[in-house]
């Protein structure tokens, strides 16, 4: 490749040196808040000093820290809670997304939404909710079990602060709800002549979907399992609440309890931070082929979607699927809230137990006032920066011959792979390095919540870019248009619907994180999430899920209004 | 309705399946409406029709793969469809073959495995279903694919295979939906051939979905045309494209001219009526269907090849000549003359009309020359001018 006029872009053509500046920036951009922190992170395992001191070089944290089995067992907590999740997610996932995708169950919409609801919960409310139900005293579902003649005992049965406890939450989470919508595109997509091809050669529904569809769906399962697996280090907040009460740390936890000690073990949290990602990348190469390779025989034009009947099993089904959501997402959902209106939680054998204080006190709080505007300033903030990022990154990608474009494709991808707290942790240590005034700084959490997001924005746009094809921009620009006026009238308004997306979930994503934020934020640029945190920390429990009902409704409210905005713009 | 037999099927012989009063709505929209047939054992027989016309819909439903909004369908002596007794059987309980449009070829499956399935299914023992796999990818002419993964395969082979997948299980019908219409035109011919061969070694009946005339012609013992829902008409390839019973089965299947005209005179010896187009007077062999009265108005039809031009030797008219047909002439202009390689396609301005007509590329008559064309009155077709005839009558 020649250095000549557009040196960066090898096509020229197309592309002159005003994009190939725009490009160089966004690969500058993205470098400096992905790589930047991982390096730093790395050069900062040798030395022993903590960040903003004078350096101090050896290799005294990694002796420390890989002679602390505490480390080793934390990471191991990590992986059997991943594996325990994943044997009862991955059935029922499998299992919604073909009911949904591809049989003719009745209230599909009503299925669908309320797996999206579950989707945008945010994890601490869901966490609440269970503890109201099953923290084993005051647990309202408890104190019903000890009702019964044969259980009887002040505490138990179920109790969630357990192993078991931890998988439960989970299950309520994300980790049904998020495969089941990766899983059903693809579901959907299969070509009905495939099935029928085996229900006229004499198979029935079931043998139909045990040895037709799920093994035709085998390589979107397999990407979809990648996907979650790398993220198996990234549970932070569930745990913080759940296993760290009873001595219980993951991987995420640790790493935190390390920096939170009377005195920070940032040597030892930076080692840990180092072998996760060690761990992390082969796996993440292996994902990212298996994306771009991916197999799309299966997914004719002419696919025709016509449902399997489920026949007689229609209704048991319905209520069966119905059961299970309302059980992961609106049960917690109503605990907490009944929670908010108690005056003592969990006692509702006292006089009156009902009251209003708990939200008056809380809206009342200028610290919780602070902590909304900053939540709302940082969901929007990462919503706007967030996409504008992703749509520049993606089109690099797709359409430009920027010579940097594969290194900026694996530097999309390590945020997905990286737990927050690490991300976090790096972004730490480059702030107090160079970049000190940014420290507790609102813009610092936009930041580095757009960037620790921006795999799922980048991989949606690409995708769909890839399909819009080049010829309306090619048209555009040949009637005379330049870049920067083709991307503003043709690219934009064709993937606004995608962008509204992404723009949601940026905004969503943000506004409840934890993991990522909390080594970041100040008192000053505290989020609610983290409020929320420390009033259950405090303990105030009542005022905590006060906090957990508000997120709750900005979560499924800017989620609801993307929904109906999306409709109005029509089928994509 | 006129019921001509298939082939192989005797008047005696249950049918292999019975569609009556059947009707398919999707919300209000009507995709079949009310269609009657029957389909002997043996016999292969053709939906064809535009797409949309609801051919389609109408083979889905026989395979159980849409429930139908009103009617019965029968396969042998068992109702495995009917609207009124709420009776759906199964796909996989009736006993029927498909060869789908996409192929539906499994992927994660070799061809054997592909080929064994239905088989298996049916818990049919190792040894035998061996043997009938090789059997049926013999009668393809694949039986050197056995362990080929399904992925591997072109788009003729894939078809192949689902032939065969559709075949081992011998089932009571065996239905094919446009199942050419993803090859080029050489395959195309060479797999008409191959069903009409497999259909002749196998005995199987067959019920095939396609929108191409050519195909239907080729294939079938019997053709139903379709449009709108509804049954155009039914009948032999060679019924149908001579005498063609409404506007749209005559363009549909093949091409035509027509014209409007008006009945001038009946009642003459041997069918043979006059009808006058303006300027023009032709005469016309009735068919025995329609007997026209005096001053109807008609739609003529004549097919292109039917034309011939008359080089004024008189050596046309007496290859044309046959008793009890009297012979047309028209005088034409030539407008329009493409060279097509094997012939040339022709285009004529009369005074009254504008025609087409086939010609070997031998005869290249220049555009503009003077010519007559002739015609027997055995091959002007004359439709009612009812509804659904978009043509206005001259002379009103």
């Amino acid at each position: 490749m020649s250095l000549g006029t557009g040196a960066l872009s090898a096509k020229g053509g197309l592309e002159g040196w005003g994009q190939t500046v725009v490009y160089s920036m966004v690969f500058i951009f993205v470098a400096g808040m992905v790589l930047a922190p991982i390096l730093f992170l790395f050069v900062n395992s040798f030395q022993m000093a903590p960040p903003g001191q004078s350096a101090k070089w050896g290799l005294g944290a990694w002796n420390v820290a890989l002679g602390n089995s505490d480390i080793w067992l934390a990471m191991w907590n990590s992986i059997r809670l991943y594996l325990a999740t994943s044997v009862f997610s991955w059935p029922i996932a499998i299992m919604l997304a073909w009911i949904i995708g591809r049989t003719d169950i009745p209230g599909k919409r009503t299925i669908e939404f309320l797996l999206w609801l579950s989707f945008f919960l945010p994890s601490l409310t869901v966490v609440m909710g269970w503890i109201t139900m099953i923290d084993p005293t005051t647990g309202i579902l408890n104190q019903m079990l000890r009702k019964l003649p044969f259980i009887g005992g002040t505490s138990g049965p179920l109790n969630i602060y357990t192993f078991w406890g931890l998988v439960w939450v989970h299950l309520g989470q994300n980790a049904i709800a998020v495969k089941t919508i990766l899983l059903i595109p693809a579901f959907r997509n299969l070509d009905a002549a495939m099935e029928e091809a085996s229900r006229l050669s004499g198979a029935g529904v079931f043998r139909t979907l045990r040895c037709v569809v799920i093994p035709l769906m085998g390589p979107p399962i397999i990407i979809t399992a990648l996907l979650g697996f790398v993220r198996l280090w990234q549970s932070f907040e569930t745990e913080l609440v759940l296993g760290v009460p009873q001595g219980f740390y993951i991987y995420g936890t640790k790493l935190y309890d390390l920096i939170n000690a009377e005195v920070p073990e940032y040597g030892q949290a930076t080692v840990l931070a180092v072998v996760v990602i060690g761990m992390t990348l082969p796996f993440m190469v292996l994902q990212q082929r298996y994306s771009v390779n991916r197999n799309y025989e299966t997914i004719t034009g002419r696919a025709r979607a016509n449902p399997t009947g489920l026949g007689r099993e229609r209704t048991p089904l319905f209520i069966c699927v119905l059961a299970i959501e309302i059980l992961v997402s609106i049960l917690p959902v109503i605990a907490v809230t009944t929670a908010t209106f108690m005056k003592v939680f969990g006692y509702f054998q006292i006089e009156n137990p009902w009251t209003l204080d708990h939200w008056t006190r809380v809206l009342k709080d200028p610290v919780f006032l602070h902590a909304i505007r900053n939540t709302l300033i940082i969901g929007g903030g990462s919503a706007v920066v967030g996409v504008v990022v992703s749509l520049l990154v993606a089109y690099i990608l797709v359409r430009s011959k920027f010579i940097l474009r594969a290194q900026l494709d694996v530097m999309t991808w390590l945020p997905h792979a990286l737990p927050g707290t690490l991300m976090g942790l790096g972004m730490l240590w480059m702030v107090l390095t160079f970049l000190k005034p940014l420290y507790g700084s609102i813009t610092l959490l936009v930041i580095v919540t757009v960037m620790s997001g921006i795999t799922v924005g980048v991989q949606i746009i690409k995708s769909n870019l890839i399909q819009l094809g080049t010829e309306l921009e090619e048209a555009s620009r040949l009637h005379g248009a330049s870049w920067l006026y083709t991307m503003w009238r043709v690219v934009i308004p064709a993937l606004a619907p995608v962008l509204i997306l992404i723009a949601t979930l940026k905004f969503v994503s943000a506004s409840r994180d934890v993991s990522t934020v909390i080594l970041l934020a100040s008192g000053d640029s505290m989020t609610l999430s983290l409020l929320q945190l420390d009033y259950m920390v405090a303990p105030y429990w009542e005022s905590a899920t006060v906090v957990a009902v508000v997120m709750t409704l900005i979560s499924t409210g800017v989620a609801l209004a993307a929904r109906a905005f999306d409709i109005r713009l029509g089928p994509r | 309705m006129e019921m001509s037999q298939g082939n192989q099927g005797t008047q005696s012989e249950l049918p292999a399946a019975r569609i009556q009063g059947v009707s398919k709505y999707y919300g209000s929209v009507c995709a079949v409406d009310t269609v009657n047939f029957e389909v002997a054992s043996g016999e292969l027989l053709t939906l064809l029709g535009p797409s949309g016309c609801g051919k389609t819909t109408i083979m889905r439903s026989i395979a159980g793969l849409e429930k139908i909004s009103a009617g019965k369908i029968w396969l042998k002596d068992r109702v495995v469809s009917s609207a009124v007794e709420r009776v759906h059987v199964a796909p996989e309980k009736r006993d029927v073959g498909m060869v789908f449009q996409s192929y539906a070829i499994w992927p994660h499956m070799t061809v054997f495995e592909n080929v064994a399935y239905p088989l298996r299914c049916r818990r049919v023992e190792k040894q035998e279903t061996r043997k009938r796999v090789q059997e049926g990818l013999a009668l393809v002419e694949m039986e050197s694919f056995e362990d080929r993964p399904a992925t591997m395969l072109i788009g003729v082979q894939q078809q192949r295979v689902a032939l065969a997948r559709s075949i081992v299980m011998q089932p009571s019908v065996l239905l094919l939906d446009e199942p050419l219409c993803n090859l080029d035109a050489k395959l195309r011919s060479q797999m008409r051939v191959h069903i009409k061969d497999l259909q002749r070694k196998t005995g199987l009946t067959m019920i095939y979905v396609t929108h191409d005339q050519v195909e239907a012609m080729a294939l079938s013992d019997r053709i139903i045309v379709m449009n709108k829902g509804k049954i155009e008409q039914v009948g032999a390839p060679e019924e149908v494209y001579e005498r063609p019973r409404s506007e749209f089965v005559a363009d549909f299947v093949g091409a035509i001219n027509f014209f409007p005209g008006k009945v001038v005179e009946t009642g003459a010896r041997d069918g043979i009526i006059r009808v006058s187009t303006g300027n023009e007077v032709l005469a016309c062999l009735l068919d025995g269907l329609r007997s026209p009265a005096l001053g109807d108005h008609v739609l003529l039809m004549i097919r292109p090849e039917k034309l011939s031009i008359d080089d004024g030797t008189g050596r046309i008219a007496a290859m044309l000549h046959e008793p009890g047909a009297p012979l047309n002439t028209l005088g034409a202009t030539v407008s329009s003359n493409i060279y097509c390689g094997d012939h040339c396609e022709l285009g004529f301005e009369g005074r009254d009309f504008a025609l087409k007509a086939v010609a070997p590329s031998a005869v290249s008559p220049m555009i503009g020359a003077a010519v007559r064309l002739a015609f027997s009155a055995r091959d002007l077709h004359l439709l009612p001018v009812g509804a659904g005839a978009t043509i206005t009558a001259v002379g009103s």
